[in-house]
């Protein structure tokens, strides 16, 4: 019992060392109180003192209030994957006896204290019950009642509870796929398909569940805890700053110099295309790229007299893939680095060399499909039309230009310098957001228009969704079955979480893929040796995005771009998609593979 | 002076429909109107908001296209007017038939490789609206007279 011992005493004491502070915050308030004198000063101490006192009530977990009494019991819960077992009931319970001596739940890292003012003499029961998993007991038997007795403290070692399909695990999985094909087959709009998903769950859990227990997936509250917050604020910010720098026309201007200093070399252009689209989308979303950049390419490509489809396809290619260099450039990453804690400065580091190799791989692959359009030459345009493209492409307003690149800097200067400083990015966002509003002070209720509210109700909803099928276990599930393949083999796992999720993305939405993938690779992460590292996340990361480019409906930069260049002559059709998108996805895919095996 | 409207979308496919319109203004000394007309309507099933004023990004994509096709018939001698508008074909069709006094439509189908919107249905529309505004319609494909429909 020696390390059990310790680590019990260690959480006591952790818990006396905070309630000594408790004392000494208060004691030093009263202090000031006494030596100031000035009213304000004691109105505002007593009220930081009061919100303070709130905040520890609010924080303090169920079950940490042991000093009071005499005997104390802890253990932990595990599932089958060593997962910590967050919420479960657990109970001592005189074997002689109908009542419960105490109650506690675990907490979300899977401990759990029992504290009692007396204990029986021979034996005790203790009881562990969760919903979605079988319920457990242990009983301590004299000799440990005995050690209880004598310190105090017992520490029981790990419980482990096993997973219990009943009625809701298949209500929920199935809720979870009706979600996936309503979203993949475009019957309902994807923020639609998320909320009538959520919606039936929670009827089921509410109303089905008061006639038969088994129906009861999860309650409200345990659905709005599955809700990244930081997530949604990072979103916000960003879309509000979005919104002003793309008024200004920074990118059209970009394309328009793209033509003018490659003088005709349509093979050179769609390098710097490429390159500016890449740009563009590691600092906006991809759909937002490509509706910037698809016009002013159509245009650029039948001045030069070749099929603009040969710029444009490529622009779209780099979009998907160039935003996974950074923690703001794909929706998924967003999901990733507020779900594994990977910063701004991680992505940058472990993902940006990997993405450049696999660009140059794509772009000489380009080069290659589209050789006899660079072969095209034609007497270029007249003056007029140059000018007409040159107007097209002008920069509106270069004030708020400055000022939006000003405040992007600062927001980006956030995000790099702020992991030091436990500064996550979305208040980085949300600050630069404001800053931006106060200082061009546009119309707020168009900027708030800005904000992509269904983007982030579908978020929202997906987030309860998926959490659903973690609640049932369905994700474990998974989880153990890509255990039992991968075994200890980290190469293997990194290699099926890249191809898997790369083709999977090539037909399913990526947000709700890289979602759903999330808790599986989280218990990976755990379960492998040498996937502490997160080399998982960061392949989930480039399977997801780089994934978007295999089919035309594999993301919803293909699916605008085709929706512009529907408008003219040029369509994309899913063949002439599919030509170049599938070899460019399982290209960088191999070299977003070979590239983690480098790094980690 | 009769008035030849020609609605394009402005690609290598239409010039040889563009071609063909301004043939028929040259020999009939008639004005020549080029339309571009752009439907944003596909963008209401996406999934983000759309930030970005893509109506007017479109209507200088069809400035430009129009531009295009003005300067092919300037150089068969042809001097040609254009016309950019956002919406369903068939009602902005309409709309400027009545707005510009047309005479005759030369309506283009793309080959079929690229063809969004097939012969059938551009017969069809030619059909129901020579009928209702008294216009002539010729239906083209690749260039070349396939129907002519009114007056």
């Amino acid at each position: 019992m020696g390390r059990a011992d310790f680590l019990a005493k260690e959480r006591i004491s952790l818990i006396f060392q905070t309630r000594e502070k408790g004392k000494v915050v208060i004691v030093s308030g009263k202090r000031n109180q006494n030596r100031s004198g000035l009213l304000a000063i004691v109105f505002k101490v007593g009220f930081l003192i009061c919100v303070l006192v709130l905040c520890a009530q609010v924080f303090v977990e169920p079950g940490h209030a042991v000093g009071d009494h005499r005997y104390i019991l802890t253990g932990e819960l595990r599932d089958s994957l060593d997962q910590p077992v967050a919420g479960a009931k657990i109970a001592a319970w005189n074997t002689d006896q109908s009542e419960a001596l105490a109650e506690t739940e675990s907490r979300s890292d899977g401990s759990w204290s029992l504290s009692m003012d007396a204990i029986p003499d021979q034996s005790m029961e203790i009881r562990v019950e969760r919903s979605h998993y079988l319920p457990q007991s242990t009983t301590l038997d004299r000799a440990k009642m005995a050690d209880l007795r004598d310190s105090g403290l017992y520490y029981i070692e790990t419980i482990q509870l096993e997973r219990k399909i009943d009625t809701s695990f298949w209500i929920a999985t199935a809720v979870f796929l009706a979600v996936l094909l309503l979203i993949g087959f475009e019957f309902l709009h994807s923020a639609t398909a998320a909320l009538a998903g959520i919606s039936t769950l929670l009827l089921v859990s509410y109303i089905g569940g008061g006639y038969n227990p088994g129906l009861r997936i999860f309650s409200f509250e345990q659905a709005i805890g599955y809700i990244d917050w930081e997530v949604i604020f990072l979103l916000i910010g960003m879309m509000i700053i979005i919104a002003i720098l793309e008024g200004t026309g920074i990118f059209q201007w970009m394309a328009f110099q793209a033509y003018r200093l490659s003088r005709g070399r349509s093979w050179l252009l769609v390098i710097i295309l490429m390159a500016i689209t890449v740009v563009a989308s590691a600092l906006l979303d991809n759909f937002t790229t490509m509706l910037l950049m698809v016009p002013i390419s159509l245009q650029i490509g039948m001045a030069l007299g070749i099929n603009p489809l040969a710029l444009i396809i490529p622009e779209v290619l780099s979009s998907n893939v160039g935003g996974i260099s950074t923690l703001v450039g794909t929706p998924t990453n967003i999901l990733i680095g507020a779900n594994a804690g990977i910063g701004f400065n991680d992505f940058l580091a472990n993902q940006t060399v990997g993405v450049l190799i696999a660009l140059v791989v794509m772009g000489a692959y380009v080069l290659y499909h589209y050789r006899d359009e660079w072969k095209k030459r034609t007497g270029g345009i007249s003056p007029a039309l140059y000018a007409k493209l040159e107007q097209n492409a002008e920069i509106e307003n270069q004030g708020d230009l400055w000022k939006a690149m000003i405040v992007f800097g600062l927001v980006f200067m956030g995000f790099v310098l702020g992991e030091s400083v436990y500064l996550v990015p979305a208040i980085s966002a949300i600050a630069g957001a404001t800053i931006l509003l106060i200082w061009l002070n546009p119309d707020i209720n168009k900027m708030i228009m800005a904000v992509d509210w269904t983007t982030l109700v579908f978020f929202m909803a997906l987030f309860m969704v998926v959490g659903a099928i973690q609640e049932v276990g369905l994700i474990n599930f998974i989880a153990g079955w890509m255990s039992r393949i991968v075994g200890d083999n980290l190469t293997l796992g990194i290699f099926l979480v890249v191809f898997g999720v790369g083709t999977l993305s090539t037909v399913v939405a990526n947000i709700p893929l890289t979602a759903s993938m999330l808790p599986i690779v989280r218990i990976l992460t755990k379960s492998i040796p040498g996937a502490q590292s997160l080399v998982l996340y960061y392949a989930l990361s480039m399977g997801a995005a780089m994934g978007g480019n295999g089919f035309l409906i594999g993301g919803e930069a293909n699916l605008v771009t085709a929706g512009i260049t529907n408008q003219t002559d040029y369509p994309i059709s899913f063949k002439e998609f599919l030509k170049v998108g599938l070899p460019v996805t399982y290209l960088t895919l191999t070299v977003g593979f070979i590239w983690l095996l480098i790094r980690f | 002076m009769v008035t030849i409207l020609c609605p394009t979308r402005g690609g290598k496919e239409s010039h040889p429909n563009q071609d063909f319109a301004v043939q028929l203004a040259k020999e009939r000394s008639a004005a020549l109107l080029f339309l571009y007309v752009s439907d944003i309507q596909f963008l209401k099933r996406a999934g983000p908001a759309i930030v970005v004023d893509i109506q007017e990004e479109m209507a200088e994509v069809g400035d430009f296209l129009l531009s295009m096709a003005q300067e092919r018939a300037e150089k068969a001698g042809v001097s040609a007017s254009t016309v950019v508008r956002s919406g369903l074909f068939r009602d902005v069709l309409c709309e400027v038939i009545a707005e510009n006094e047309i005479d005759t439509v030369v309506l283009g189908s793309a080959s079929q490789e690229s063809g969004l919107v097939s012969l059938e249905h551009l017969q069809q529309l030619s059909e129901e609206l020579s009928q209702e505004l008294d216009v002539k319609f010729i239906l083209l494909q690749d260039g070349i007279q396939v129907f002519s429909v009114g007056t």
